[in-house]
C-alpha cells in the first residue's frame, strides 16, 4: 500500500514536471517571437521590415525546384519554381517548409533548396 | 519579391470548397455583382484573422476549449448573380485551432456557429451602404481583403499535413503604389507592411507531431509487418504526420486518407522527447493506463480530424456523395488492438454527439489503427435511429462496414 502511494506520487511530481517544462518551452519560444517581431530602439522602420522579411521569405536556389503537395519527396508535384523565386515561410519543421508563392500557391519545398534573402 | 510588391491575400470566390466546412451563410443584396466584390476588397476587418478566444464562436460540443490554441479562421466568400439583377452571397467559415491535450494535440477544424459569417455579411452591408452614400471609409488597419484579387482561387489544397497551411495574415497596404503616396501615406503603407510581416512570423507554425525518415530507400508499409505490401519508398528526411506509435512500428498519414506504416528505428521522431517516452511507457503496460470505467472506449480513441468530401468508397447509397469523414485514431501510445465493442461504442458516442452539416449525404468514420476499417452510414438511417425507429441493430445493418466484421455485428 505504501509503495503504490509512493509511486503515485512520484508520477504525480514528474506529471507536474512534465507540465512545468512544457510551459517553459512554450514561453521560451514566445519570448524568441516578440524578440523577433520587437523593434530594436536604433533600428528604422525600413530596417525593421527588411529584417522581418529576411525571417519569413526566402529564395529558391535553383532552377526546376519542385514544390509539393507533402513533405516528402514522393509526393506530387504541384508546381516547379523557377531560381529566385520568392516564398513565404509559413509552417517550419527539421527539413521542409510549408510555403506560400507570389501567387498564393501554398506547397512544400525541402529546406535545402531555399537560400536565405541576400 | 517586396512583400509590399504583391502577395496576394488569399480570398476565395470560389464554388468548390476543399475544406471541411459549415453550412455556408447567405444574404441577398439588391448591389450587381460587381460591386459586392468592389466593397469585399476594402472590407474593413477582412476575411480572416486571428481569434481572441474561440467561445462564441464555434458550436459547443464535447471538446474542452480551453485545450485550444491559436484559434485562427478564414472566411470563403462566393458571389453569384440573383434574379432582379441583385447578388447573394454565400460565406462559409473555417475555424482551426491547436490542440494542447497531449493525447489528441494537432491543429483542427472547429465547427463555426455562424457568428463569424453573419459579422461579415453585416460588415459588407455597412460598406455598401456607406459607399452609395458617398462616404469614404477605405479600409482600416486590419482589413486584409484592401489588395485581394477577387478572381483569384486557392488552387490546390493545402498540404495534408495536421498543421495546415495559415492562410496569409492580414496586412492591408502591402499593394499600394509607392508613388500614389505623400510621406506620411508612405508611413503609413510601410506601418502597415511591418504589422503584417510581424503577424506571419506570429502565426508561423513548428508542427512536432512529425518523423522523419532517417535513410533513402525506407519502406512505407501497409500493415506493421515485415511482410506487409511496400506502399512506396520514402527518402531520407521525409516527414509524415504521426498518428501512433508503439516501440516497434510508426503509424503514419502519407495524404488525405491514405496511411502507413515504418519501423520505428528507421525514422526520427521530431516530437519532444518527453512524449515519446511517455507514450512508449503507456505501451508497455497498456491495461494499466487505461481508466477501469465505462468510458474505456472515449479513452482508446479519438478524433483526429474532421473534414467535408466526396465518400471514398463505392458503396451505393453515398458513391459520389459528400459526406462528413471523421478519423479517429487510438490513443497515443496505448499500442493494443482494440475490440470491436470498444469501436462500436466510440461509433455510436460520434453519431449521438456529431453533427452533419446539410450539405452532407452522411458520416464516414476511419479508424486508422492496425485493426482499423471504416463505418458509414446515410443521414437518413442516422436520423431514423436518433428518432427512436430504427433500433441500434437495425441501424448497424443499414451502414456500410468494412472490414464487415469491424464492429463484431456480422453484418
Amino acid at each position: 500500500m505504501q509503495l503504490k502511494k509512493t509511486a503515485a506520487t512520484q508520477e504525480e511530481q514528474r506529471h507536474q514536471q512534465q507540465l512545468a517544462a512544457q510551459e517553459l518551452e512554450q514561453k521560451r519560444k514566445q519570448q524568441q517571437i516578440e524578440k523577433v517581431v520587437a523593434r530594436g530602439p536604433d533600428e528604422t522602420l525600413q530596417q525593421h521590415i527588411d529584417r522581418l522579411r529576411h525571417d519569413v521569405e526566402r529564395l529558391v536556389k535553383s532552377p526546376g525546384s519542385q514544390l509539393k503537395s507533402a513533405p516528402f519527396k514522393s509526393a506530387s508535384s504541384l508546381q516547379a519554381l523557377p531560381a529566385g523565386t520568392h516564398v513565404v515561410i509559413l509552417i517550419s519543421t527539421s527539413y521542409w517548409y510549408g510555403v506560400e508563392t507570389q501567387n498564393g500557391q501554398h506547397g512544400w519545398i525541402h529546406r535545402s533548396q531555399l537560400e536565405q534573402l541576400p | 519579391m517586396s512583400a509590399r510588391g504583391g502577395w496576394t491575400i488569399t480570398i476565395l470566390f470560389v464554388s468548390m470548397v476543399c475544406w471541411a466546412q459549415n453550412s455556408p451563410q447567405q444574404r441577398l443584396f439588391s448591389e450587381p455583382v460587381s460591386k459586392i466584390q468592389a466593397a469585399l476588397k476594402n472590407l474593413p476587418g477582412g476575411t480572416s484573422g486571428s481569434l481572441p478566444v474561440l467561445d462564441g464562436f464555434v458550436v459547443a460540443g464535447a471538446r474542452k476549449l480551453d485545450d485550444y490554441r491559436r484559434p485562427y479562421y478564414q472566411c470563403s466568400v462566393r458571389i453569384t448573380p440573383a434574379r432582379s439583377s441583385g447578388s447573394l452571397v454565400a460565406v462559409t467559415t473555417k475555424i482551426t485551432a491547436w490542440n494542447s491535450d497531449p493525447a489528441h494535440s494537432g491543429y483542427e477544424v472547429l465547427q463555426s456557429n455562424g457568428r463569424l459569417e453573419s459579422d461579415l455579411l453585416d460588415r459588407l452591408q455597412e460598406r455598401l451602404a456607406s459607399t452609395s452614400a458617398g462616404k469614404t471609409t477605405i479600409g482600416t488597419a486590419t482589413s486584409s481583403l484592401a489588395h485581394a484579387e477577387p478572381t483569384h482561387a486557392l488552387s490546390s489544397p493545402a498540404p495534408d499535413i495536421s498543421a495546415p497551411i495559415p492562410q496569409f495574415p492580414n496586412a492591408s497596404g502591402m499593394n499600394t503604389p509607392p508613388a500614389s503616396r505623400n510621406t506620411s501615406d508612405q508611413d503609413a503603407g510601410l506601418e502597415q507592411e511591418a504589422r503584417g510581416l510581424e503577424q506571419l512570423v506570429e502565426n508561423q507554425s513548428h508542427p512536432k507531431n512529425l518523423i522523419a525518415v532517417k535513410q533513402d530507400q525506407t519502406p512505407v508499409l501497409q500493415d506493421p509487418s515485415s511482410n506487409a505490401k511496400v506502399l512506396f519508398l520514402a527518402s531520407a528526411e521525409d516527414e509524415f504526420e504521426v498518428l501512433d506509435f508503439n516501440p516497434e512500428w510508426v503509424h503514419v498519414r502519407i495524404s488525405g486518407l491514405s496511411r502507413g506504416w515504418l519501423r520505428r528505428a528507421r525514422v526520427e521522431m521530431l516530437d519532444g522527447p518527453e512524449r515519446v517516452a511517455d507514450a512508449q511507457k503507456l505501451a508497455a503496460a497498456p491495461e494499466q493506463s487505461l481508466p477501469k470505467t465505462g468510458s474505456v472506449s472515449s479513452a482508446l480513441f479519438s478524433v483526429s480530424s474532421e473534414e467535408e468530401g466526396s465518400f471514398p468508397g463505392d458503396w451505393a447509397p453515398l458513391k459520389g456523395k459528400s459526406v462528413k469523414i471523421i478519423s479517429i485514431q487510438q490513443t497515443v501510445g496505448t499500442g493494443r488492438i482494440t475490440s470491436p465493442q470498444d469501436k462500436m461504442h466510440f461509433v455510436e458516442d460520434l453519431f449521438k454527439k456529431d453533427g452533419i452539416s446539410k450539405s452532407a449525404a452522411g458520416m464516414v468514420l476511419i479508424f486508422d489503427a492496425e485493426d482499423g476499417g471504416m463505418v458509414a452510414a446515410t443521414q437518413a438511417v442516422l436520423d431514423q435511429w436518433k428518432n427512436g425507429v430504427l433500433t441500434e441493430q437495425a441501424l448497424w445493418k443499414q451502414c456500410y462496414l468494412d472490414p464487415p466484421e469491424i464492429l463484431g455485428t456480422n453484418n
